[in-house]
């Protein structure tokens, strides 16, 4: 770099800029609308500078262009302290300094500044495509250092050159780009090994400092109220809600998935919500100990799994209910439902196990907890009430109650997506009553209302029900179109028990899951049917999604814990001698072919010419009617031959001087001459 | 105080490169003469690196911290292809044809490698100035002149040959300082005598001088006196007109002409000795191209007269050997 002088190659520029689209190209989406445009302009810029048709930018236009920008900059993002603006910031460096470029020290900033611009689109979006696709700029960052190293051959510099943009940036196809992207490739795919294992063993320490987080988290999911709406938006939402691994080899069948989120037992005549006294009231040792005597006891019927589930922007969790926690940063409470203790900005793996028919020992229910559990607003509703104290008199079991319920919906009820608008004063009444068509929120919600009206404590659980497996059946594949509302009620004999209120109307829904469900719901209603009717689609998306889940689970997921136990089982212990021993190894596994291909391959032609050059004395030799015997050495043969032939005496000893020169003599370099003198004597052979 | 520490230490890097790696008529490059280092913008990635490594961990980003390690491999695997690029290189003169002082001294160097591998971006040069750059694909062997300024007449021996190549991403340097076993012969700069030429012939001696004499080249009569300064030889002055005067002139003559010239040391009288090879150097060019057989005489050499190419070089190689001892030719190696 010094020897070559500081000009730019037309091939460097071309390699930067086109890693200078690249990189910027996915974040535009998150910065301000103007950015791309300023990216555009410095881009032509710099290309009208290159082609000398314009001069460098003064410095107090520059010092303007800055100014401005960042200026522009804050008023749009309204903060540079975000994540976002410190982005902006980095991107605006990027594309202004890019006016600059001029010597090789303008392009080592600018590569090193792209290198960090590909980085950044890996703090919004952790997809595997986006991975690669920043690795990808960073190896054309990497091909652009390389040109800057070769550009020596091309001393045509910026002169003077004038013409079409992609001739002077070399854009045209010719063997040094392909120089480089091997280059490039060799030296990613050598070093991989190296990265692989530091990934795998370097130990992660954490936030060294707080850091302004990407705060445009979407919040999809189950919201923490339930009023009508909420969740037929969400069935339509095909996304990835969570992934499940179980951990035991049987697995429990759909009908059993009942993904338990949150518990909602206060209701205002239209909308229900998580009781604040409830939800903050730890489980209780004596329901601990409770759950512990089960889970030891025959019949237990215990699950133990993992679950990933998806950035929420809430803090609950799901679970199989009833879940038994291990995990310091996940917190259990009063109705069993789950909470971290901050709000999920990013993936979030947890383990657990569950008892899925455990029932608490019937134990009665406190009057408070009574009186909470079967409160109404007095005002609402009052037909749906009606309706309760009539059956309430009909049943004095509260089963055959629910009996009587189930079989109102199955034979009056339909389950529709499309509901239409329930009048807002009174919502369970005109469902009841009008629409008597809705979906699993319609339901519950109606379902609970009865209960407590009848004098039955109820409550709302919301979570997930169901689940696709993977086409290997190593996973289940949770979406957020499986969201959905079930019933929890009281009964003295058995505690609290699951009462889901639209299997009695869409039995199929709970049976088949609900993203196929749905899909034939769709179709029946003449909508669009969307990706999930086709099987075949579905089958590729399940696949696509199974790379996905590894790809979260074990590269994303990557934590100190996951860590710890692959050490442990790779070198059967966690000690500073062995992850040195594995870097080591790694090390030699990465050195060992690239020294041994290259140095060894040189050897091997060395003698490899060498030996040719004896075959060929050795059959010339053979025409004079002498072989060389086993075991003889050469010397021994031509000296036997010398001995043998008067004829050729002298030309057989020089041979036999210039083969021990060729073959013991000191440097390689001379091989050529000695070679050469040997085929110089065979000519002279007489036969 | 910190440039004689500098001194200190470049002077016992010197004698230890000297030990470690002595002049050699060949080389070849491996592990013992090749040094590596991280450059500049090496130290740059590493910060870059570092950055990366922050980025991670404070967002707890394991994508990025993968790119971070990623980076980090590059480096490491970076070393191996820098160092791989000159190694197996092997190199020797070929040629060093003599020069004159002042000129480009270029010796022609024979490089030649094992096996099949590419050799890129290799920077090649005795000094900083005249740095070439080979970049080697297909050849066998590749022949490059390297050129070197000399200044002095006598051997040559060129300094420490240096070879680097930041190849492929830059961010390693390996490099070699390489002594090479060889010298070059650097005839005197040829230098017209501004003042006419005396020449000798084996019976006379003439002198001419004054400038502002036209001469032409075939005279040989005596022109004028001159005054004599002290220093100058004894037999040229002219007794007859110090008898007469008193004053010591001295005779001086236009031209000589003979069909065999001498030259000597002794026909340029008051002149500085690097000067008369000089001068002599540019004679025996002249007379050379006009053909003309010539004999030389330096103080404690004699070539009798001939007109060959080959007496040619005898003579020059005397003029740039003259007096020419082992403090040139044990020149401290830089």
């Amino acid at each position: 770099m010094a020897a070559a002088g500081n000009k730019l190659a037309a091939n460097s520029i071309g390699w930067l800029m086109i890693g200078y689209c690249a990189a910027l190209l996915p974040l535009f989406v998150h910065l301000p609308v103007w950015m791309p445009a300023l990216a555009g302009l410095t881009l032509f810029w710099q290309l009208q500078i290159y082609r000398n048709k314009i001069t460098v930018p003064a410095k107090l236009l520059k010092f303007l262009l800055v100014i401005s920008s960042v200026g522009m900059l804050f008023y749009s993002l309204g903060s540079l302290f975000s994540l976002r603006g410190f982005v902006g910031l980095l991107c605006l460096a990027f594309c202004l300094k890019l006016l600059e470029l001029q010597a090789k020290k303008d392009l080592y900033l600018l590569v090193f500044l792209g290198c960090f611009v590909s980085a950044c689109q890996l703090l919004f979006s952790s997809t595997m495509s986006a991975f690669f696709y920043a690795l990808i700029c960073i190896l054309v960052f990497h091909g652009c250092l390389i040109t800057a190293q070769l550009q020596s051959q091309q001393q045509n510099g910026r002169s003077g050159q004038r013409g079409k943009v992609s001739a002077v940036l070399k854009l045209r196809w010719d063997s040094s780009h392909w120089r480089i992207i091997k280059s490039v490739l060799v030296l990613f795919v050598q070093g991989l090994p190296i990265a692989v294992v530091l990934f795998l063993v370097m130990p992660r320490i954490g936030s060294l400092w707080q850091v302004p987080i990407n705060s445009s988290v979407a919040k999809t999911g189950v919201s923490d109220s339930l009023s009508v709406g909420d969740i037929s938006r969400l069935n339509q939402d095909s996304s990835p809600a969570m992934r499940v691994t179980f951990k035991t080899k049987n697995k429990p069948d759909n009908s059993q998935l009942y993904w338990r989120g949150m518990v909602l037992a206060d209701f205002d005549g239209k909308t229900w919500r998580r009781d604040t006294k409830i939800s903050s009231t730890p489980v209780s040792a004596v329901q601990r100990s409770q759950l512990y005597q089960y889970a030891t006891g025959p019949t237990a019927q215990t699950y133990s799994y993992q679950i990933m589930l998806e950035a929420s922007g809430q803090n609950w969790l799901y679970a199989l209910n009833t879940a038994e926690v291990e995990n310091q940063q996940i917190r259990q409470w009063q109705d069993y439902s789950l909470t971290r203790s901050t709000v999920l900005n990013s993936r979030f793996q947890y383990q657990l196990r569950s008892h899925l028919n455990f029932k608490a020992n019937p134990q009665t229910l406190s009057a408070e907890q009574f009186q909470l559990y079967t409160s109404l607003p007095s005002n609402s509703n009052p037909a749906s009430r009606a309706m309760a104290e009539k059956l309430a008199t009909q049943y004095s079991d509260p089963r055959r109650l629910i009996d009587a319920l189930m079989r109102m919906f199955t034979s009056e009820f339909s389950y529709t997506l499309e509901p239409g608008k329930l009048q807002p004063a009174n919502p369970i009444d005109d469902f009841l009553y009008n629409t008597k068509r809705g979906y699993c929120e319609h339901f519950a919600s109606s379902t609970a209302f009865v209960l407590r009206a009848a004098g039955i404590p109820a409550r709302i659980a919301t979570g997930y029900q169901g689940g696709q497996w993977s086409s290997d059946a190593s996973y289940l594949l949770v979406t957020q179109a499986a969201a959905h509302a079930w019933v929890e009620v009281w009964l003295d004999t058995q505690g609290w028990v699951r009462l889901d209120p639209t299997t009695a109307v869409a039995p199929q829904r709970i049976e088949r899951g609900a993203t196929r469900f749905l899909a034939q719901m769709q179709s029946a209603t003449g909508l669009n049917a969307g990706i999930n009717q086709w099987a075949f689609l579905r089958q590729m998306r399940l696949r696509l999604d199974g790379i996905n889940y590894q790809w979260h689970r074990w590269v994303l997921g990557y934590d100190n814990q996951l860590q710890y136990n692959l050490v442990k089982q790779l070198l059967g212990g966690v000690d500073a001698w062995r992850i040195a021993l594995l870097l080591l190894l790694a090390t030699v596994v990465t050195a060992f072919p690239i020294a041994a291909v290259k140095l060894w391959r040189s050897r091997i032609t060395m003698s490899d010419i060498n030996l040719k050059s004896i075959a060929r004395l050795e059959k010339k030799l053979l025409r004079l009617g002498l072989s060389r015997e086993k075991g003889e050495t050469l010397a021994c043969f031509l000296q036997r031959s010398a001995s043998h032939s008067t004829e050729n005496k002298h030309v057989l000893t020089q041979l036999l001087i210039a083969s021990n020169q060729l073959l013991y003599g000191p440097q390689q370099h001379a091989n050529n001459t000695d070679r050469e003198r040997i085929q110089q004597l065979l000519k002279e052979l007489k036969y | 105080m910190s440039l004689s520490l500098k001194k200190w230490l470049s002077s016992h890097y010197q004698t230890w490169l000297s030990r470690r790696l002595p002049a050699q008529k060949q080389h070849r490059l491996q592990q013992k003469n090749l040094f590596i280092f991280p450059s500049l913008l090496g130290a740059s990635y590493f910060a870059t690196i570092s950055i990366f490594w922050l980025l991670g961990t404070n967002y707890d980003n394991n994508l990025i911290l993968a790119l971070c390690y990623l980076l980090i491999s590059i480096f490491f695997v970076g070393i191996f292809h820098t160092y791989l690029n000159l190694h197996g290189l092997a190199l020797r003169v070929t040629d060093a044809k003599p020069i004159y002082a002042g000129e480009l001294a270029l010796i022609e160097l024979c490089f030649t490698r094992s096996g099949k591998r590419q050799h890129n971006s290799i920077s090649i040069g005795w000094d900083s100035s005249h740095r070439q750059i080979i970049d080697w694909q297909g050849e066998d062997k590749v022949l490059i002149k390297l050129p070197v300024r000399v200044l002095q007449r006598g051997l040559f021996v060129p300094p420490r040959l240096s070879i680097k190549s930041y190849y492929p991403l830059g961010l390693l340097r390996c490099w070699c300082e390489l002594a090479m076993d060889t010298t070059v012969l650097v005839y005197p700069t040829p230098v017209k005598c501004d003042s006419p030429v005396i020449s000798s012939s084996a019976s006379e001696l003439s002198e001419t001088q004054g400038s502002s004499q036209s001469i032409s080249g075939q005279q040989q009569e005596f022109q004028e006196l001159q005054l004599h300064r002290s220093g100058e030889p004894l037999t040229q002055i002219a007794w007859k007109q110090y008898a007469r005067t008193g004053v010591l002139y001295k005779k001086h003559y236009a031209d000589y002409a003979s069909d065999i010239s001498a030259l000597s040391w002794h026909n340029y009288p008051g002149v500085e000795s690097e000067m008369r090879l000089q001068h002599l150097c540019f004679e025996a060019l002249e007379l050379a191209t006009q053909q003309r057989p010539f004999s030389l005489q330096l103080p404690g050499v004699e070539l009798a007269a001939a007109d060959t190419k080959q007496h040619l070089n005898a003579v020059l190689s005397a003029l740039a050997l003259y007096q020419v001892n082992a403090d040139v030719s044990s020149q401290e190696r830089v």
